[in-house]
């Protein structure tokens, strides 16, 4: 009886030695898989879809039959009309779990292993992020360095004539004439100014650059070319069409189907940011929370709380002001599906680098001039037809004035 | 030649006065004639109320008392309850009628059970899925804009969201959900389900089923659920001893 036992206790020490072992490593797989498969509904600490997680190990201990089927087969075991099962269906809202029936018992072990032990202190895996300075004109070096270029350049022409005048009078001294005074140089310059050619000559000048520069300007008027207005969330093109490559069209959808390429509803935030409440910044916190302020202002448009994951009922909902950059005036027709669909252009063609701007400006100058250029230039593609590349969209008729103007 | 030396000046002077107009790029740029620019009938997204930022505005449109005929100021309203989209004439049919199934635990049952895609051909083609190749092809790029991001070019739930740690819990269609049917796919993409949201706004219905016959080459190409054990007992009592 006795050495029975004694194996018993000897066993049981093994098992908790080895599992304790284990469980630092399991734990650490088991996080991998918990992101992996379980956080789209759970958290350790918050409720989501599903209830809090971190607390089922101490909950479920001894019951872990049990536990590890309703993990396998939820809705199997709720089906089956399992008294525990339906208890717990109820109290979550009935909210069904997914079945896991893939899961082996290690990757479960694994799962229970994490939610026990939690995600341990934060650490920093990269160290603080350096912001790069993107923008050359921002930087005030380039200002200081063209300010002492300048500065040479000032000093080579007082050089210059200081050498010039020592030399004139070094050669008026060996020529036996009177020195260069100060009045004769008036006089020089005067005579010079009085010379018909030279004004002539510099009238002309001005008057053909001051008409060209003139053209130039009066031909902005009505074209917004780098419009740059503060708009009201701070959204970032660089973040979500650059550094996660969101196609254009998943919050533009309109581009391909209408005339507009459609401003994102709130709702198509909500796909992603029912789960994203913030961007975590290593070692920046204040980014971090500056991220978190400018999400909570979609919330705050659609009434979502992200503290218990759900849409505030009878919320009332404000729309957010996107302010408009792009637009072509009334009397000229553009199409975005036309462009997008029938011609393929690229959304960068007209707009830029979006996927590099952390503030969106207009880059193209949205004139006639600039339209015209592309109807000249842009191949056509014609379904069916291999040789198609020398068609233009003019030789389609495409510098039609009631093309555009109707 | 005192004419000519007024005219150059006169004109270098406008010139300059003009180059100074668009410094300040947060504002737009001086317009001539703006009632040419501006739309009497309402273009998308302007408001009916003046507002400083507000481009090809009809404030005409506003009463005479300058209150906007809808409450906030906004041309684009909500539709009204109820209301069907009718677009798309080779899907009339369902175009007028709206969808049938609630959004609960019970419609997702049914949709799954009932619903079934009308791209369906026969018989699968001679590349192996079940719709034409022109389908196929535009679920591609419906996939590739609106799925890839999450649940990754194979559909194996491991989008560029979820490698960069941002989202997770993304099922794969190979494993997890190789048994779904199209009628709940269809049902999900409608309503939305768990951390995933509705897609109605902005896939159509048509590109909906369009989708789908793509995503179904990723289950066909999948390992069989069945493979996992069947009772799970035996596993817990391995884990049992450690615990007690």
């Amino acid at each position: 009886m006795e050495g029975k036992g004694l194996v018993r206790i000897l066993t049981f020490c093994i098992l908790v030695a080895g599992f304790s072992a284990l469980s630092a490593q399991t734990a650490a797989e088991g996080k991998a898989l918990f992101k992996q498969q379980c956080s789209s509904c759970h958290a350790l600490n918050k409720k989501i879809i599903g209830p809090a997680l971190a607390g089922v190990p101490a909950k479920y201990a001894g019951d872990e039959e049990w536990l590890y089927k309703w993990i396998r087969n939820a809705p199997g075991l709720i089906a089956s009309g399992d008294a525990k099962a339906v208890k717990l269906y109820e109290e979550n809202g009935k909210q069904q779990m997914s079945a896991f029936p893939s899961l082996t018992d290690a990757q479960i072990q694994g799962l229970l292993a994490y939610m026990k032990e939690g995600d341990g202190p934060a650490v920093d895996p990269k160290g603080p992020i350096t912001t790069a300075v993107t923008d050359p004109l921002a930087d005030p070096a380039i200002y200081y360095s063209l300010l002492g270029l300048v500065g040479v350049l000032a000093l080579i022409t007082l050089l210059l004539v200081v050498i010039t005048a020592t030399l004139v009078t070094a050669v008026r001294a060996k020529e036996q004439k009177e020195a260069f005074t100060f009045a004769d140089v008036l006089t020089k310059t005067r005579e010079i100014l009085r010379n018909k050619f030279v004004i002539t000559a510099a009238v002309c000048f001005i008057f053909v650059m001051g008409t060209a520069k003139l053209i130039a300007e009066a031909r902005t008027i009505g074209l917004h070319q780098g419009y740059m207005p503060t708009q009201p969330i701070a959204y970032s093109h660089k973040l979500h069409a650059g550094e996660y490559q969101i196609a254009c069209q998943y919050c533009h959808a309109g581009a391909s189907k209408s005339k507009s390429a459609w401003i994102p509803s709130a709702n198509v935030c909500m796909n992603c940011h029912k789960a994203i409440a913030q961007k975590e910044y290593p070692g920046d916190a204040a980014r971090t929370a500056q991220s978190k302020a400018e999400i909570a202002k979609i919330y705050a448009a659609v009434g979502w709380d992200p503290d218990a994951f759900q849409y505030i009922a009878g919320y009332e909902e404000k729309p957010i002001e996107w302010i408009r950059i792009h637009n072509t005036p009334d009397h000229a027709y553009f199409n975005h599906a036309q462009h997008v669909v029938v011609g393929g252009i690229e959304c960068q063609t007209c707009h830029g680098p979006i996927q590099e701007m952390e503030v969106v400006y207009q880059y193209t100058e949205l004139g006639m001039g600039w339209c015209i250029n592309c109807h000249r230039n842009q191949k056509v593609k014609v379904l069916g037809q291999d040789n198609s590349d020398d068609l233009t969209v003019e030789d389609m008729g495409g510098l039609n004035c009631a093309r555009c103007h109707y | 030649m005192r004419k000519g030396i007024t005219y150059a000046l006169g004109i270098a002077a406008i010139a300059l006065s003009l180059s100074g107009c668009y410094t300040d790029k947060s504002k737009r740029n001086i317009e001539y004639a703006p009632n040419m620019y501006n739309s009497l009938p309402l273009e998308p997204y302007s408001q009916t109320v003046f507002h400083e930022t507000n481009i090809g505005g009809n404030y005409e449109g506003a009463k005479l008392d300058g209150t906007s005929p809808f409450a906030n100021g906004l041309n684009a309203q909500k539709a009204p309850e109820g209301t069907v989209p009718r677009a798309e004439s080779w899907y009339i049919q369902e175009a007028f009628s709206p969808y049938a199934y609630p959004n609960t635990p019970e419609g997702y049952e049914m949709a799954g059970a009932e619903l079934s895609s009308p791209l369906n051909i026969p018989a699968a083609n001679d590349k192996g899925y079940n719709c034409t190749e022109e389908s196929f092809k535009k679920g591609k790029l419906v996939y590739e804009t609106y799925c890839v991001m999450c649940h990754g070019a194979e559909g194996k739930g491991n989008g560029i969201l979820v490698q960069k740690g941002v989202l997770g819990g993304v099922p794969s269609y190979s494993e997890q959900l190789r048994e779904l049917s199209a009628g709940k796919m269809f049902h999900t993409l409608t309503y939305g389900k768990n951390t995933m949201g509705s897609y109605a706004s902005q896939i159509t219905p048509a590109q909906r089923w369009q989708v789908i016959c793509y995503i179904q080459k990723f289950q066909e190409s999948g390992v069989p659920a069945a493979a996992a054990p069947a009772t799970p007992a035996p596993a817990a009592t391995t884990a049992a001893p450690a615990t007690k």
